[in-house]
């Protein structure tokens, strides 16, 4: 009796669930742009919208990066547990989140490590700091639990966590509410657990670029760069094979726009080609812009 | 009769009855003073409770009601009755006063009243008038009665009383003379408005007060009880019947206190306070059970008792057709804007009830140029919805509240006593400047990314004495500068006392991390204070 009551149900709505469930892979197909153009490129048009983003910030460091250590930092830097996290960046693409929504949403900053100066928030209107509101648990496990009731709440439009000490399982836990709920999770990591096991759909090393990337006409007084600047480095996207492993791109700080976007690459002394080859501590050669154009698996 | 109070280590008269003014004595005296002024006459003492005698007033405003239907509370020593209309029950004004004047007698309440077409004429002229009850019955005569009357009578500061003591005028008739344009100029358009509020030409608001219900139901039991199970029963029965009392009055919780009354021990509270005013038992049962679990029954429950603190009104909300089943292109339902009032309240109290309520906030602009303080965090169970918080559509983009509007409506619906609300001057700074200041208050220059929660000491190599530092010692790190940028000069206010001012520099270490450093200009010490991460 119960079944074909059912029954009766699932085709007087026939129609209407085909076209949710259309809209529903529709909606998880869907990308948000970062805005950085060759990453956007390289990742099939953007970030899928929905799902856990793992960005590992940048360990404090007395010296240039090194190749030993994750981020740059040494392993002193490490044990003392200082680092940096990626706020710049990070601010970036909450707007970029909050941009994507018609109806206004709210963006929950959790953990103090996440909590930006609230000036680096605004960007000639001051939506995002308006609708931002940050919480500050005690412990990891608090963070957890914080970070999956703001994604479950129809009331938030994306959420960034400090995600230090968090393991697979709650890597995982958090990955499927993201998915589930069409949510951007953005999880801020240090730099020294990128080789912990993660259900992230992408993670991100971001690294200070020393001076190792300026070169010598760069360096002359007349075109230093005076804008801060990272590096970024894709360490894993599902979906996405890119042509090298690990391609990296230069992010700076647009002082005016408040900002970041992609460096621009500067001409040389003598006019010649844009420079593009700056060098990296990697030691496969890749450059920090051009040719990191990759192909999204179906 | 003296009222003392401490201050400065000694106590003084704050106030004291007719029969010791007449002695000489005045408030502001030392005691000793006074004692000496009324060596032969026996004293009575009272301690100053300023909390307890706005308690008191507020009870004689709602007495009041029955001379007039709009009673407002002047603090500290005063009431406001608008009597328009009142006048043919009492038979005419006079009999009104006179009414009014006895029954307070009989409360044996030696107060003096005065009645003016004006509220500033009548203030003048009940604290400075010559008698005890005056009538002054058209605004034709406002000038006349108040001409003789001191400045003060006008409700104006104490600094402007000097000012106007120091050009020779010092009664409001002389005051009234003296040309419009001039007092703008010399003294404000503060005591301007303060003569056109007396004379009638501004309108004045009064604040008045509602008598009203408290939000509150309550069980008691035939004998104590101590199983936990029922008590929790109970609070969820209560529960039910205070957010149906809530919804016949039209209103939401945004306060909740239960009290379980206990026998032979003091009664134990659990106390919710909410971000949104709600109606939800679902809600609120999933934020009040766990601390209800954790109560202590000590040799049995006699009652229950369950009150809203605070309720408010609840927002309209449009409904819309099937907006559920439309999906719209981003995948969002038309009817998510007028939710995401509710739901993000839903989010915030399950936040805080685990974290605690300084643990989830919001941060809002502030008009200062120092960076540390150029900011404000305030707890995000405290905001409301006049920087359009919440999702919901403003109604006013100032953010000021009606007159006589939902503010007044909420008061009342959670039983205050006072129903219109204005935010004080702090308030409104802890909040944040209105919508339309706020941009312009901040500094078009760049800032870090973060700011630490103090400035860190560095030591630092200049080339010049004032010039951009070339080399940085700070925090286990040390190197030389790769570039920079500055100076930006920040000055402390000077009206705050402090005067310092620092001069800014954007540097860039050998990393390539950039940092906020600044010298202080009178110390010349370096400071870190922030980084582009």
């Amino acid at each position: 009796m119960l079944v074909e009551k059912i029954r009766d149900i699932e085709a007087k709505f026939a129609d209407f669930v085909a076209t949710a469930d259309a809209c529903g892979r529709e909606r998880t197909d869907r990308l948000t742009t970062t805005g950085w153009s060759r990453i956007d490129a390289m990742l099939g048009g953007g970030l899928p919208d929905s799902g856990l983003h793992e960005w590992f910030g940048v360990a404090a460091a007395s010296s240039a990066p090194t190749s030993q250590a994750p981020g740059g930092g040494s392993r002193r830097d490490a044990v003392r547990g200082r680092w940096m996290p990626p706020v710049c960046i990070v601010v970036h693409l909450a707007w970029r989140a909050m941009d994507r929504c018609v109806t206004p949403r709210w963006a929950v900053w959790i953990g103090r490590r996440t909590f930006p100066y609230p000036r680096a928030m605004v960007r000639g209107d001051m939506r995002l700091l308006d609708r931002s509101i940050f919480v500050a648990p005690r412990d990891r496990d608090a963070r957890l639990w914080a970070a999956d009731l703001a994604l479950r709440s129809p009331a938030t439009a994306l959420v960034i966590a400090d995600g230090s000490e968090f393991n697979m399982a709650a890597t995982r836990r958090l990955h499927l509410a993201a998915r589930r709920e069409h949510k951007w999770l953005l999880l801020i990591r240090p730099p020294w657990e990128c080789g912990e096991l993660s259900a992230a759909h992408s993670r991100w090393l971001v690294r200070w670029p020393g001076m190792e990337s300026v070169s010598a006409d760069e360096s002359s007084s007349s075109c230093r760069r005076i804008n801060p600047r990272w590096i970024v480095e894709l360490l894993r996207c599902k979906g996405v094979q890119p042509e090298r492993e690990r391609p990296t791109w230069m992010l700076e700080w647009h002082r005016g726009k408040g900002v970041v976007d992609l460096s621009a690459p500067l001409a040389g002394a003598a006019g010649e080609a844009a420079h593009v080859e700056a060098t990296t501590d990697r030691t496969d050669g890749s450059s920090f812009a051009g040719r990191e154009g990759g192909r999204r698996s179906a | 009769m003296l009222l003392a109070a401490t201050d400065r280590g000694g106590q003084r008269v704050v106030g004291c009855c007719e029969a010791a003014s007449a002695q000489g004595v005045h408030p502001g005296m030392t005691m000793a003073h006074a004692r000496a002024v009324l060596k032969d006459i026996a004293v009575h003492v009272e301690v100053h409770d300023p909390a307890a005698d706005a308690s008191a007033l507020q009870r004689l405003a709602r007495w009041m009601l029955r001379f007039a239907p709009v009673v407002s509370v002047d603090l500290p020593d005063g009431l406001l009755l608008d009597l328009s209309g009142c006048e043919r029950l009492f038979n005419g004004v006079g009999c009104h006063v006179d009414a009014i004047l006895a029954a307070l007698n009989r409360l044996l309440l030696p107060a003096r009243l005065a009645a003016g077409p004006t509220v500033g004429c009548a203030w003048a002229m009940a604290r400075y008038g010559a008698a005890r009850s005056i009538l002054v019955r058209s605004r034709e005569h406002i000038a006349t009665a108040l001409s003789p009357l001191p400045v003060e009578a006008l409700r104006i500061d104490a600094a402007c009383v000097k000012s106007l003591a120091d050009v020779e005028i010092r009664r409001v008739g002389e005051l009234l003379c003296v040309p419009r344009g001039e007092l703008t100029a010399r003294f404000g358009r503060g005591l301007l408005m303060r003569i056109d509020q007396a004379l009638g030409n501004v309108e004045e608001d009064i604040e008045p007060i509602t008598p009203s219900r408290p939000l509150a139901v309550s069980r008691v039991f035939e004998g104590p009880v101590k199983r936990i199970e029922v008590i929790e029963q109970c609070v969820h029965l209560l529960l039910s019947g205070l957010l149906a009392e809530a919804e016949r009055r039209d209103c939401g919780v945004r306060g909740l206190e239960v009290e379980l009354r206990r026998v032979d021990v003091p009664p134990v509270q659990v106390t919710l306070s909410l971000s949104y005013p709600t109606r939800s038992g679902e809600h609120l049962w999933r934020l009040l059970r766990p601390r209800v679990e954790r109560l202590h029954l000590g040799y049995g429950v006699e009652e229950v008792y369950l009150r809203a603190t605070a309720a408010q009104r609840l927002r309209a909300v449009q409904s819309s057709l099937g907006s559920d089943w439309l999906l719209l292109e981003s995948g969002e339902s038309a009817g998510d804007e007028s939710a995401g009032a509710e739901t993000l309240g839903v989010l915030i109290d399950q936040l805080v009830e685990r974290m605690g309520r300084d643990a989830v906030t919001r941060a809002a602009p502030v008009e200062s140029h120092l960076p540390e303080s150029a900011f404000v965090c305030f707890a995000a169970v405290d905001a409301d919805d006049s920087h359009g918080r919440r999702g919901s559509p403003r109604s006013d983009p100032r953010g000021r509240r009606r007159k006589g509007g939902s503010a007044a409506e909420d008061a009342a619906l959670s039983g205050a006593g006072s129903t219109r609300r204005r935010r004080s001057q702090p308030d409104r700074q802890a909040r944040g400047l209105a919508d339309e200041n706020r941009l312009l208050s901040m500094t078009s220059a760049d800032r870090p990314s973060r700011l630490y929660e103090s400035p860190e000491p560095a030591r630092v190599i200049s080339l010049l004495p004032d010039g951009p530092p070339v080399w940085l010692e700070w925090s286990g790190m040390r190197g030389a500068v790769q570039s920079g940028r500055g100076p930006e000069r920040i000055a402390s206010p000077w009206w705050q006392g402090s005067g310092r001012s620092r001069d800014y520099y954007e540097v860039q270490d050998e990393s390539g991390r950039w940092l906020w450093v600044y010298r202080e200009r009178e110390t010349g010490q370096w400071y870190v204070q922030g980084e582009w991460g």
